[in-house]
């Protein structure tokens, strides 16, 4: 031990030093925890008994023909199908205002933040009041002879759910856009508009392309979030109605605090996790372009 | 010389003798969390310590979670358990006596007298698990009856309570009402909540399900009891409220009971504190016993919604602990329990005993649940219990609040899926989860 910090010159010894308390943070916060659910992945266990059955693959054999995670796999779809497009195009309007006016822009960007800091819980409470059967949505629309089931219908309740997400990221995602705009340079406005590009052709041909970090980036967070939405679900549908709001995580969840049954649930997880790590990587492909 | 030592030595019999100091140690004991509960876990805990022959009793509601359920169960993991926890459902008890987490109960030389000479006979075998031993001691109940709009009833001409499933329906062209002619109905004959939430099953499809059933629960051992008559009745009768429209399928912001938009809703005791603080001068109700798919002279069961007090293997001091419980339990503390909580003691003298009488007179509403307390079903003793019920959800809001699935096809797979998680358990081994 001593000839091998022997060997470490003392400038190293101080590179080492400095990163030592984020290995510790590291090894304690997420590598202990990963290591150790992947370890409990292939056991049986219910988390009040100190008996962990070793079972080999069965957790995942199990999770692969059970049908509600196909239906959750299905719902997550129509998650990212709803709230991917409207996310997009409404956190791109907002960043194009903003990025259009001087006057207390920081102002209007921190009030887009506020949804984005709200706690879970509580806003899930207010939009389920907003949307009931008898809430001020329903009561509005009633005056022009509309009345929507927002959560009870299985057809439209996951696309109510993805509206509530779309209002919480809405002032992220712009301000990700916002810092996406401000880094094209106005030179490249400026020519284009001496060769004769109109606001459209610019807007399409300068400002789009160029805003592909920022894209990729949405869609990179875009879909880690469909596979983890949670909360909203959780508190207003319970998965309901029909499953139809039934998510990866609310499985995971039941799985393993609900039934204890947590072995089962970290292997869940871990067939959660990869699926959406496979999405990203797919998804890169297709979006991430070189722009320098 | 001789005199004073012998004096001294006398004086210092008499004081090891006479003044007995407190014992020891500290029990601990964590009540549920809402003021009512608290108030009263206060007041006993300061009667007990009084007595400073007793062990003495520290107190705190349980620690803030999403759900008592899981406090208990992060403690338990954690070894953090109290001596005694009081609210728990029966529902979870098998779980942590498979884990060996609560004190086996009648291994206390009383604990026989003591239940026996408390619980009504027709329930003391509804909380024996499966080896024959207790490990909960019967606490409280809140069963679960029906609600009615008086003046609702009154303005129909209504004059008697339907006893049956067909005689409730057959008042609903009287009750419902499409007041601003969209062709649905903005005043409804019932609203079970339309939450797919296992839980909430208890508050419908299961206590409808042992009023039809006469009393009995899901399982019968390990036999599953779930493909029978009453099942299919109990489910058709939602689905019919649901396809006619007389039950509401949405979820309200408001108490649509007080606020008079439907006539029968289903609730526990716990409702009567609610009505009262915000009713307005023109809400009048009443409660009467479930409707059944046939009447009968047999009393109508109904859940109970049983809370429980259990000893947690953690403990130091099984014994004292033991003392507290039935100190929390006697004559006097259910008195306390009635008038702090207004909550109902599971005891077999509840309307007879004179020192409930002027109570149940100064509240006669509660008086109703009361009397139903010998007639009340709890939950079957199975580790799936929240897995069974997630089934029965899934089964239920599919025939009954979207009609997408057949009733026979409903009880069928119920019955199916059931029947597996049960044949897994007894088989002794959890599969493959």
């Amino acid at each position: 031990m001593i000839s091998i910090l022997a060997k470490v010159k003392s400038n190293e010894l101080v590179g080492y030093g400095l990163i030592l308390p984020y290995l510790i943070y590291s090894l304690i916060i997420w590598v202990y925890p990963l290591m150790w659910g992947i370890s409990i992945a292939f056991k049986r266990w219910n988390i009040i008994s100190t008996e962990k059955t070793f079972i080999g693959l069965s957790n995942f054999i199990q999770v692969i023909h059970e049908p509600l995670f196909w239906i959750a796999f299905k719902n997550t779809l129509y998650f990212m199908v709803v709230f991917i497009p409207i996310s997009i195009f409404l956190s791109l309007s907002v960043a194009l205002l903003l990025n259009r006016i001087n006057f207390l822009r920081s102002f209007f960007a921190s009030g887009y933040l506020i949804s984005y800091v709200s706690a879970g819980v509580a806003y899930s409470i207010v939009f389920n009041l907003m949307f009931s059967g008898n809430g001020i949505i329903n009561t509005w629309l009633s005056g022009i002879g509309i009345t929507i089931p927002w959560f009870s219908s299985p057809k439209i309740a996951m696309a109510s759910i993805a509206i509530i997400v779309v209002w919480k990221f809405l002032g992220y995602y712009s301000l990700i856009f916002l810092a996406g705009l401000q880094s094209i340079p106005k030179t490249i406005y400026e020519s284009a508009e001496i060769d004769g590009a109109g606001r459209i052709t610019q807007f399409f041909r300068i400002t789009i392309p160029l805003l592909n970090p920022s894209f990729t980036i949405i869609f990179i967070f875009a879909i880690m979030l469909s596979f983890n939405v949670f909360t909203e679900p959780y508190m207003i549908t319970g998965g309901g109605p029909l499953d139809s709001t039934q998510t990866f995580v609310m499985q995971i969840y039941y799985h393993t605090f609900t039934n204890l049954h947590a072995g089962y649930g970290s292997s869940f997880a871990i067939i959660v996790a990869a699926i959406s790590f496979a999405f990203v990587f797919f998804i890169r492909k297709i979006v991430e372009k070189d722009i320098s | 010389m001789l005199q004073h030592r012998l004096i001294l030595f006398a004086t210092g019999l008499c004081l090891a003798g006479c003044s007995q100091s407190r014992p020891e140690g500290v029990l601990t004991y964590w009540c549920a969390t809402n003021s009512f509960e608290i108030e009263f876990a206060r007041r006993i805990v300061a009667e007990w310590n009084q007595d400073t022959t007793h062990l003495p009793v520290r107190f705190q509601p349980v620690p803030a979670g999403q759900s008592s359920e899981e406090v208990i169960l992060a403690a338990i993991v954690g070894r953090t358990t109290p001596d005694i926890y009081s609210n728990i459902w029966p529902g979870v008890i098998e779980q942590y006596r498979e884990a060996g987490a609560v004190v086996r109960l009648d291994q206390f030389a009383d604990f026989d007298s003591v239940l026996y000479a408390r619980l009504p006979d027709e329930l003391i075998e509804q909380f024996r698990s499966p080896d024959s031993g207790f490990y909960q001691f019967p606490w409280k109940a809140n069963p679960l009856l029906l609600y009615y709009n008086k003046g609702l009833l009154e303005e129909a001409g209504i004059t008697e309570l339907p006893r049956t499933y067909d005689q409730f329906f057959a008042l609903a062209p009287r009750l419902v009402k499409d007041f601003d002619g969209d062709g649905h109905y903005d005043r409804w004959l019932l609203d079970p909540n339309v939450m797919a939430e296992w839980w909430q099953r208890f508050f419908d499809f299961y206590t409808f399900y042992i009023a039809a059933t006469g009393g009995e629960s899901l399982l019968d051992g390990h036999e599953v009891q779930l493909d029978r008559p009453e099942t299919a009745a109990v489910l058709s009768f939602f689905r019919r409220g649901y396809q006619e429209g007389y039950f509401p399928l949405s979820i309200f912001q408001e108490d649509i009971f007080l606020a008079q938009k439907v006539v029968f809703h289903i609730s526990g005791p716990w409702s009567i504190s609610h009505l009262e603080k915000y009713k307005t001068e023109d809400f009048r109700y009443g409660i009467t016993l479930l409707p059944v798919p046939q009447a009968g002279d047999q009393p109508v069961h109904t859940y109970g919604d049983p809370k429980n007090i259990v000893i947690f293997s953690t403990t130091r001091y099984p014994q004292e602990a033991w003392e507290f419980v039935k100190f929390m339990t006697s004559r006097a503390a259910d008195r306390s329990l009635l008038e702090i909580t207004s909550q109902l003691p599971m005891r077999r003298d509840l309307i007879t005993d004179s020192l409930y009488a002027d109570y149940f007179t100064a509240n006669p509403l509660l008086e109703i649940f009361a009397r139903q307390i010998p007639f009340i079903v709890g939950t079957d003793h199975t580790i799936y219990l929240q897995e069974i019920f997630d089934i029965i959800s899934q089964e239920y809001e599919a025939a009954c609040l979207y009609q997408v699935q057949p009733i026979a096809q409903a009880v069928a797979s119920m019955t199916k899926r059931v029947t597996a998680l049960i044949d897994r358990e007894s088989r002794g081994k959890a599969g493959v989860q």
